[in-house]
């Protein structure tokens, strides 16, 4: 994930160098292709959103303060760009209440975890994100693919900060559920996915 | 022994815990193997989650990276200049031709709004009610442009200071708007509006009301927003009308100019004439000292006197009165009667031969010029006026994308969904304008009333821009580059004017792609004004 930060590239396209911002783009635009990816439904809004994400980018690369990272800036963009598309096009049915009350605060059965993990490959994992509802998906690629903070993850989903690990702690109940209910990987592999 | 709740390990691995109470379970967890395994398989979970998301088995497309093509740029290159080519066409060719003709008719010495809004509907005949409402739209158009124009130059300090463009847009407004001289004006919202036969009013006068008499006199200038008006009195200025039926039978000092359905004139205007209306009647004592320049229906001169010229645009003429000055007609259908006496010279042109009264006076003979009956895709006339209706919208999506990037990406975005925006686009476009007049209906709701069917027009209009645009980018794929999505649209536009110039199928091609982006649209809006879901309650911290 880590990359050398662009400084001088970040510098002459802030300055309008249009060659500079098309190396930029092509620096920066798989990491937030697979951002998106993996934030939103389908392919074609990932493509659709990176695009959108890149115009946003460039309209506010003045406003890039160049002291902080700016893989991390543009995950920030992304997020918000994703986020806000996600909750534009959610119709009710994944605003959860999310009330405490509804998580187990039990102490689940680590044996159980551990044998539902070692079954599942990263494709799986990734089949099964998909298949969460938007909130759970997006706290779970903003805190184990962007790396971002808990204030960043509460500012980016508009959640108190406290509530973070309760999103992703029920993320991960879902996933489980999911990881549960799916096929095994020897299904899997007779159904042709690679 | 009390066991460790799965949030609290979780936060642990996180590193969200306070010093003290990570020792606590560090602790604990030596001390009990069931709480330390449940933190070895959260760290192997986070592992998995991390491991995943990161794996790059899917290749980004290629047409993300791809450098920007050269032919996007003579693409748009080329879309520009077919811009500037329509442009240039429009100007030359119906623009000034108009602007003269205008000016001879007595528009010279206005201001300059006037000069638009009545020189801005010649660009393709009022015949064609569709074009009415591009014109509408592309007034509002302009003036969302230049707000938008001063939002973006507010923006950026560096081109112009905030306070000039505000002053310059102020100036560049108010020269554009108010008309020379302007004096103080009365206004009157009512129901109905009576101005009593010995009344007097000083000012000019503004009214807006269901009925509208006019008994007394004004001695300023009359604007009126009515359904009926009847003036019987005098006014010593313009009459500018907006009405259903507008009937003058007192006299007018000035110039009367209005978009009306019916006119009917039975009395004496001192100046010039011109109005746009469905029917318009000039019944035996009506006396015009000035031109005028009807664009109708149905047009009847019967008898009357008009001192100056004359100049129709219409479906039907019939005309039985006394024309001092040039006769100039573009109709269907010529009618002269026996009454009619023209001094000046007499041109038609048209579909039919005209009909001549044996008993009509003619100063000189009739020019007839019928329109020859080419297949209409024949006529260069009609690829002229294609590609000026695609630069017009070229131009109007451009505008969009350029200074509405966000909002004509989630337009594109809505588009996507087929069925949701042409069902939207359709109960949109069928509705709205029932809605618009029931609200009319109501003298209160006039103005509301107008402001949406304003609004509905230039939605209507952009409908098929931003459905174009999501046709071109199907065809030519998604690229952030904004001279390929200028190309997109430019492609798109090409493509929608085929379609909806196809014999049979054309209409079909023109509803479905306006309903689509209508549509969209339509959901844009809502997306925006619906309230967001508040955020969740917070819990305690772990």
């Amino acid at each position: 994930m880590a990359g050398a930060e662009p400084g001088e590239l970040i510098a002459r396209a802030q300055a309008g160098d249009t060659e500079a911002w098309g190396q930029l783009y092509q620096q920066y635009a798989p990491a937030i292709y697979r951002f998106c990816r993996r934030a939103l439904p389908t392919r074609e809004d990932a493509e659709d959103a990176t695009m959108e994400i890149f115009i946003k980018i460039r309209e506010r690369l003045r406003q890039y303060d160049s002291s902080r990272p700016f893989r991390a800036w543009l995950y920030k963009v992304a997020a918000n760009h994703c986020w806000d598309l996600l909750r534009r096009r959610r119709v009710r049915q994944d605003l959860e209440t999310e009330e405490a009350d509804a998580l187990p605060l039990a102490h689940p059965a680590p044996s159980q975890i551990e044998q539902l993990l070692d079954r599942h490959t990263g494709l799986e994992v990734r089949r099964a994100l998909e298949r969460l509802p938007a909130r759970a998906r997006m706290a779970l690629v903003l805190r184990y693919y962007a790396e971002m903070s808990y204030d960043e993850i509460a500012e980016t989903l508009g959640i108190r900060r406290n509530f973070v690990g309760v999103v992703l702690l029920r993320a991960r109940h879902q996933l489980r559920e999911q990881l549960a209910g799916s096929r095994t990987p020897r299904e899997l592999r007779a159904g042709g996915m690679a | 022994m009390n066991h460790l709740d799965e949030l609290t390990c979780l936060l642990y691995l996180e590193g969200q815990l306070s010093a003290e109470r990570s020792a606590a379970l560090i602790a604990h967890t030596r001390t009990c193997p069931d709480c330390s395994a449940l933190l070895h398989v959260l760290e192997q979970e986070t592992a998995l989650l991390r491991g995943a998301l990161s794996e790059t088995e899917e290749a980004v497309p290629a047409r993300l990276l791809a450098p920007r093509s050269a032919r996007a740029t003579w693409v748009w290159a080329l879309s520009l200049g077919l811009a500037a080519l329509g442009v240039f066409a429009l100007w030359t060719e119906f623009i000034e031709p108009w602007q003269q003709q205008l000016e001879q008719v007595g528009f010279g010495s206005n201001n300059l709004l006037t000069m638009f809004l009545f020189g801005g509907i010649f660009w393709e005949g009022w015949l064609d009610m569709l074009n009415l409402i591009q014109f509408l739209a592309a007034i509002i158009t302009g003036t969302l442009g230049l707000v938008l124009l001063h939002r973006w130059l507010r923006r950026r300090p560096d081109l112009i200071s905030t306070s000039g463009s505000l002053v310059t847009l102020g100036l560049l407004l108010a020269g554009l708007a108010l008309p020379s001289g302007a004096a103080a004006a009365e206004a009157h919202k009512a129901e109905t509006f009576r101005l009593a036969k010995d009344d007097v009013i000083p000012n000019d006068l503004v009214v807006y009301a269901g009925s509208v008499r006019i008994e007394g006199t004004v001695e300023g200038d009359l604007i009126l927003f009515a359904s009926q008006a009847t003036i019987t009195g005098k006014v010593h200025g313009d009459i500018l009308a907006f009405a259903q039926t507008l009937r003058v039978e007192g006299e007018v000092g000035g110039n009367i100019r209005a978009i009306v359905n019916t006119l009917l004139l039975n009395g004496i205007v001192q100046r010039n004439v011109t109005t746009f209306a469905e029917v318009v009647t000039l019944d035996n004592n009506t006396r015009i000292e000035g031109s005028l320049m009807l664009f109708t229906g149905h047009c009847t001169l019967d008898g009357g006197q008009i001192a100056r010229d004359v100049t129709l645009f219409a479906e039907q003429t019939s005309l039985n009165g006394r024309i001092g000055g040039n006769l100039t007609v573009s109709a269907r259908s010529l009618n002269i009667g026996p009454e009619a006496e023209l001094l000046g010279t007499a041109k038609f042109r048209g579909r039919q031969q005209p009909s001549v009264s044996p008993q009509a006076r003619l100063a000189s003979p009739l020019v007839v010029e019928i329109e020859p009956r080419l297949p209409r895709f024949l006529q260069p006339k009609f690829y002229l006026w294609q590609s000026v209706r695609w630069a017009a919208a070229f131009l109007l999506g451009a505008v969009l994308l350029l200074l509405l990037p966000g909002f004509y990406h989630d337009v594109q975005r809505r588009s996507a969904q087929i069925g949701a925006s042409v069902g939207f686009g359709l109960l949109g476009l069928l509705a709205t304008p029932i809605a618009v007049v029931l609200v009319c209906l109501t003298v209160v709701g006039l103005a509301l009333g107008l402001g949406t069917l304003l609004l509905y027009a230039v939605a209507a209009y952009a409908g098929h821009i931003f459905f174009s645009a999501w046709l071109g980018r199907r065809l030519l794929g998604p690229n952030p580059a904004r001279g390929v999505l200028l190309s997109q649209l430019a492609l798109g536009l090409l493509l929608y004017r085929i379609a909806a110039n196809l014999p049979y199928v054309g209409w079909l091609a023109t509803l479905l792609a306006t309903a689509w982006g209508f549509g969209a649209l339509v959901l844009v809006f809502y997306d925006r004004i619906r309230p967001k879901p508040d955020a969740p309650a917070a819990v305690p911290a772990a």
